[in-house]
């Protein structure tokens, strides 16, 4: 629970970081807040606030673990009775915010391929986030389980597998949705001449290769009770969300202009150094907070 | 207009998109089938 509070966390953070170096003009960030030109017509404005929230919600969520690092026991007990009101304040807006996302794009309907312009990209945008958390959360936990095994506490060594196989099944299902609901869009916007042209098989590798393939391997994971076959499917999954939102908002996007955006090697290099300096915070974290352990024995008793 | 509406025509009608939730209705009960069967 904890680790995937923190995985969270910490990536909305430096994507909060990342975004700033993106766009420059950091000085503007405020507006929103601070009313100088809200921006109240934009669905960035929606997204921006979500964004704060929900930053500020994993932060009381994961709170807890940082005042049971620092002795604050007091503190502590008022945090955790905060948790449980942060977690469905978080879950809402996680549902409205990744829906705001696509919506977004929605304004954009002669700039992207018809092939991904839907009326209903924000539900398709907010279906696919239910099963990418998931499939990152088996992806991660996997990872994080192997390289920190000597601070998984043995409750979770036990548990640890019967959760993957519970995660893996509602994302399976999840993912069924997801292609019954991306099938219905493909008939009812009449998309037929789409699918014969090299976009259409772009389109089919997203959608058959990275979303119906990993949700069979998936769902036989957990028949079969195979770990392997579940992580493989849930690699796929991440990789075909990675792919659909690389698709609406750069790959499909403009796809008709002769020169094309392709990233310089210093926007590949700042946004390695952004996702490494992630991963430097969550292991510093990780080796000295409860997050993967038990909770100390003098905290948990208060 | 009215009299080149044809009933019979799957794609005028949205019988696909029917045909389509019906077929997804039948392999889910397969599929919650399947998987509660190799659950027990």
């Amino acid at each position: 629970m904890r680790v995937t509070v923190l995985n969270g966390f910490l990536a909305y953070v430096f994507y909060a970081g990342a975004l700033l170096l993106d766009l420059g003009r950091p000085w503007n960030v405020p507006n929103p807040i601070i009313g100088n030109s809200f921006g109240l017509t934009s669905v960035m404005f929606l997204v921006c606030w979500h964004f704060m929230l929900y930053i500020t919600a994993e932060l009381i969520e994961f709170s807890p673990a940082v005042a049971e690092w620092l002795g604050w026991h007091r503190v502590r007990r008022v945090l955790n009775g905060l948790t449980v009101g942060a977690v469905i304040f978080g879950i809402t807006l996680s549902t409205l915010h990744q829906s705001g996302l696509g919506a977004l794009y929605m304004m954009a309907k002669p700039k992207l391929h018809p092939l991904w312009y839907s009326e209903f990209i924000p539900l398709l945008f907010f279906i696919s986030s239910i099963f990418a958390g998931l499939t990152m959360v088996i992806v991660e936990g996997s990872i994080t389980h192997r390289v920190f095994h000597h601070r998984v506490s043995p409750e979770l060594e036990r548990s640890h597998d019967k959760i993957l196989f519970g995660l893996a099944r509602i994302a399976g299902g999840v993912m069924f949705v997801y292609l019954f609901l991306t099938a219905l869009n493909f008939l009812h916007g009449e998309l037929w001449n789409h699918i014969v042209t090299g976009w259409g098989a772009w389109y089919l590798v997203e959608i058959v290769g990275l979303v119906a393939l990993p949700m069979v391997l998936l769902l036989a994971g957990v028949a079969k009770r195979h770990l392997g076959v579940l992580r493989i499917g849930a690699g796929l999954a991440l990789l075909g969300v990675i792919l659909n939102r690389l698709n609406v908002t750069t790959i499909a996007f403009k796809w008709y202009e002769a020169v094309r955006y392709v990233p310089s090697w210093m926007e590949i290099v700042v946004t390695l150094m952004v996702v490494f300096a992630e991963i430097w915070v969550f292991r510093w974290v990780v080796n000295r907070m409860a997050v993967l352990g038990p909770v100390p024995r003098a905290v948990s008793e208060i | 207009m009215l009299e080149s509406f044809r009933y019979v025509n799957i794609f005028e009608t949205k019988g696909l998109e029917y045909l389509l939730l019906i077929c997804f209705l039948l392999l889910l009960v397969a599929l919650v089938r399947y998987m509660s069967a190799r659950g027990r």
